[in-house]
């Protein structure tokens, strides 16, 4: 298997409470513990891993940003960062046996694209690593037992699992309504209703067949009578020759046909309202036509005679203005200069006359041979239509009318002849189209009469429709059973898949279950009631659901852990959850994260979890914060050293971010900051306060106990005045401190700081030299130099209850404090 | 605490073993279960996977309801 992952670093720039670059180097000790108060830029830190490691490049308790609420990713980046030019960015090295990979992400900006190692991590993370105090309760008390499900599937790498139970469930569900889905027969339903002209408006056998023998075939023939909608009734089958033999004979659509084609060429009718008698059609038209023609021709032969003159139209034109009235007439002739009184006419006035008439001649003449074309044009059009029409009856004719078709084909020939040939007689066929009418008329009338507008053609087509929608809805019958078949193979097939992943996640489940009681009995001992994981009943057709749940009394199995545990009892069981399944699950990148977890405990439990983590979790990269000094210390008492990195918060810089100090340092961390050319005014205020801390706790000091809302942090100067009691009442006085004018506790007692009690005040010290630092170190040294066993010189102290003055906590000296000459080492 | 640090199981793998196990049980319905194999048990379904199960299964009934009819080629 190949080495677990571990981070070996941990960079924040410009992210969150951190402004100015914190690295947390993990090479060396693999594990961080950091104590500060609420607001100080603890949770950040768990915030860097959150957003390293997450895909959208986000928090999830950032939300999502909306108009003026500055929430969602624009949240990741300090407020300070855009205007100190600081590119907001979480960074990490991971390590795998001996090799080394970094990655970066950027946190701000549109894009934050996950570094390749990050995904590399999330890859080994079966289950969430960041456990957070505040969401604990939600997986017991809020989640359903089906986003419960959809968790511990998800840790235990079974979401795909998941996710083929819910499609199984949707494909169950959409099958089981397609089967009971009748909209295939509602359309057959609606085409029978538009069929039967809503006589039949729904599928009844029954009614159906009804419809076809009354309403279909009875009309035609009574006797014809289906027993059965089917074609192989024999009603059908005789229903199926009367249709062949009437399409091969003439119905009465061919019967209409003839009758039209006839009257196309010759009709006779009543005007209704005159009560005139007219005839129209090509024959008579085209008649009408040759006729008008004739006369148009006589007329226009005769005017021509009449107009023979119109060579002399010009001459007439021209004498018509020479001798017009109220004009000087010559005297002489134009042309032949024949003097006007010895001409024929022998005045202007007769020529006038003459010349008039003439014209009227010509005008004459024009009109008629305009008839004459018109007539010429119309008679064409006749005969175009007559030549096309003739065919279309003689074609329809037929053997019984062998006379009319022959006297058609003759008169066809002659008209075809025309114009050079005169146009026929049209009498003969007018009388035997006359004679084809009346018979056509009657035989129609005839047929009318007796089916109406049934025929056996129609009534087939009819039937066939309801044998073809009698044949869809068996289908969608058919179709429908298929279905309704298949969805209870389905609900079969669905048990057995189901019940084959209620196997596998149940043994995953009780293999988590146990490691997971041993935790949650560890955190609330022996005697807690075991909780179990439980999927639903075999039967219970849900099997998407995950039940905590704990048999709390005889008369209480089975039961919810939220409404019967206390609120402790309910973070131990999610907490214990939650780390069973990282350690279970997570083997490839062993790493886990608490945010403040230890809320909800009493002071025994967290000196529990402490050991917990202590005793169970040793192989683990662990990363806790926390705002509670005393689970602090747990830790610091019981976690290896050698393995742990303890460090604290002491203040928060909104200009520069949370300013740590480590909590043990050492008076050579101090000089190597001055070497370096450094500051360490924090570094002195942290080891002044770690002293105090712990002559205070060697020497038994009495402490009031804090008001609720500072339950478990010591303030300095509460320290400072309870030693000074202690010592006060021991009669133990220290030597005063060359160069400091008050005794450093006095003064921390009364509030008057000065000098020595600088270093101990609740902020980071401020813009002293390095120079100034070293006196007021040296001093420091002086006065806690008074601290050491006069006999052994060890600095370590004990006080029993019964004793006023505290004594040498080594077994073999037990001297009995008094305070060394200042100046001892 | 034990702490087994074998492997698990892919879904892949599982879900492949569950699709065969299913197919070759007697007396199930080896249509529908290759539909099933097909298209749910899957690791990483398509997106549309439901409606491509539903939609082979309602073929799978349309086809059974009117199964095509076998021409008898007589010699």
């Amino acid at each position: 298997m190949a080495d677990p992952y571990f981070f070996q670093s941990l960079g924040l720039t410009g992210f969150r409470a951190y402004l100015q670059p914190k690295t947390f180097d993990f090479s060396k000790k693999r594990c961080l513990a950091i104590f500060a108060p609420n607001g100080s830029g603890k949770s950040s830190v768990i915030d860097a891993l959150e957003f390293i490691l997450s895909k959208d490049g986000t928090l999830e308790r950032l939300g999502q940003r909306a108009i003026n609420n500055q929430a969602g990713p624009i949240a990741l980046a300090h407020n300070l960062a855009e205007e100190a030019k600081i590119v907001p960015t979480v960074a990490i090295g991971v390590i795998s046996g001996k090799e080394i990979t970094n990655g970066s992400r950027a946190a701000a900006g549109a894009k934050r694209p996950i570094p390749a190692v990050a995904t590399t991590l999330n890859t080994c993370f079966a289950v969430p690593p960041i456990i957070r105090g505040h969401a604990l309760r939600t997986f017991v008390e809020i989640h359903t037992p089906e986003q419960r499900y959809t968790d511990v599937a998800n840790w235990l790498q079974l979401g795909p699992l998941v996710d083929v139970q819910k499609n199984l469930r949707s494909l169950r569900t959409q099958i089981k309504t397609a089967a009971e889905d009748e909209t295939a027969l509602q359309r057959v339903d609606i085409q029978l209703a538009k069929e039967t002209t809503q006589a039949v408006k729904s599928w009844d056998a029954a009614a159906v067949l009804s419809y076809a023998n009354t309403l279909i075939l009875a009309p035609l023939d009574p006797a014809l009578f289906l027993v059965a909608l089917t074609a192989l009734d024999p009603a059908y089958v005789e229903l199926e020759t009367r249709a062949k033999a009437e399409d091969n004979k003439i119905g009465l659509a061919g019967l209409r046909q003839i009758r039209s084609a006839a009257a196309g060429l010759w009709l006779e009718t009543t005007d209704a309202d005159r009560g005139e008698i007219a005839v129209r059609g090509a024959v008579p038209t085209f008649d009408t036509a040759v006729t008008t023609l004739a006369t148009a021709e006589s007329k226009e032969a005769e005017e021509r005679d009449k107009a023979a003159g119109t060579v002399f139209q010009a001459l007439w034109k021209a004498a018509e203005q020479l001798f017009a009235e109220g004009v000087p007439a010559p005297d002489v002739c134009p042309v032949c200069i024949t003097p006007i009184t010895d001409t024929a006419a022998g005045s202007p006035e007769a020529i006038r006359d003459h010349v008039a008439k003439h014209l009227e001649e010509l005008a004459d003449y024009a009109a008629a041979k305009k008839t004459r074309d018109d007539a010429k044009t119309a008679a064409i059009k006749a005969h175009t239509q007559l030549v096309s029409s003739l065919p279309g009856l003689i074609g329809l004719l037929g053997d019984g009318e062998a006379a009319l078709k022959s006297a058609l084909v003759a008169y066809q020939a002659s008209i075809a002849g025309w114009p050079k040939s005169p146009a026929p007689a049209s009498a003969g066929i007018v009388a035997l189209i006359g004679k084809l009418l009346a018979a056509l008329d009657k035989s129609i009338s005839d047929i009318e009469a007796k089916q109406g507008e049934h025929t056996y053609l129609k009534a087939k087509s009819k039937i066939d429709r309801l044998l073809e929608l009698q044949s869809e809805r068996k289908l969608g019958l058919r179709t429908t059973e298929e279905l309704g078949m298949l969805s209870e193979a389905l609900t079969a097939q669905a048990a057995t898949i189901s019940a084959e992943i209620r196997k596998k996640v149940q043994a995953l489940l009780d293999k988590l279950q146990t490691p997971m009681n041993d935790i949650y009995k560890m955190i609330q001992g022996a005697g807690a009631k075991p909780i179990r994981l439980e999927l639903p009943r075999e039967d219970d057709s849900n099997q998407q659901r995950l039940n905590l749940l704990i048999d709390f009394a005889a008369n209480r199995t089975g039961v919810q852990p939220g409404g019967y545990l206390s609120d402790s009892q309910i973070h131990s069981v999610a907490l214990a959850l939650r780390m069973a399944a990282i350690k279970q699950f997570n083997a490839g990148a062993p790493i886990i994260a608490l945010d403040d977890i230890v809320t909800s405990y009493d002071a025994d439990h967290r000196r529990t979890i402490a050991g917990l983590i202590a005793t169970m979790f040793g192989d683990c990269q662990i990363l806790i914060t926390t705002h509670d000094e005393r689970f602090f210390n747990y830790l610091k008492d019981q976690l290896e050293a050698k393995t742990w990195h303890f460090t604290r918060i002491i203040g928060l810089d909104s200009a520069y971010g949370p300013r740590f100090a480590d909590h043990k340092v050492s008076d050579e961390m101090i000089e190597a900051r001055w070497v370096a050319g450094q500051s360490a005014a924090n570094e002195m205020r942290q080891a002044e306060e770690e002293w105090l801390l712990g002559i205070c706790r060697d020497f038994g000091v009495s402490v009031r106990i804090r008001p609720l809302e500072k339950a478990y942090s010591y303030e300095r100067s509460e320290l400072a005045a309870a030693l000074s009691g202690l010592l006060k009442d021991a009669k133990l006085e220290p030597s005063l401190v060359s160069g400091v004018n008050n005794r450093f506790l006095t003064s921390l007692g009364i509030g008057a700081i000065e000098n020595f009690g600088s270093h101990f005040q609740d902020i980071p010290y401020g813009e002293g030299s390095i120079g100034d630092e070293k006196a007021r170190w040296e001093e420091f040294k002086t006065f806690r130099s008074q601290f050491v066993c006069r006999k052994c010189s060890r600095t370590k102290f004990q006080r029993p209850l019964t004793m006023k003055k505290p004594v040498c906590a080594h077994s073999g000296c037990e001297a009995q404090f008094e305070f060394a000459a200042v100046g001892v080492p | 605490m034990d702490h087994e640090k074998k492997p698990l199981e892919t879904p892949d793998a599982f879900l492949n073993a569950l699709g065969d196990s299913l197919k070759a049980k007697d007396g199930v319905d080896t249509d529908l279960a290759s539909i099933l194999t097909t298209h749910i048990l899957k690791a990483a379904p398509a997106p549309n996977a439901v409606a491509q199960a539903k939609d082979a299964i309602v073929k799978l009934a349309s086809e059974r309801a009117d199964p095509p009819k076998v021409e008898v080629v007589n010699g």
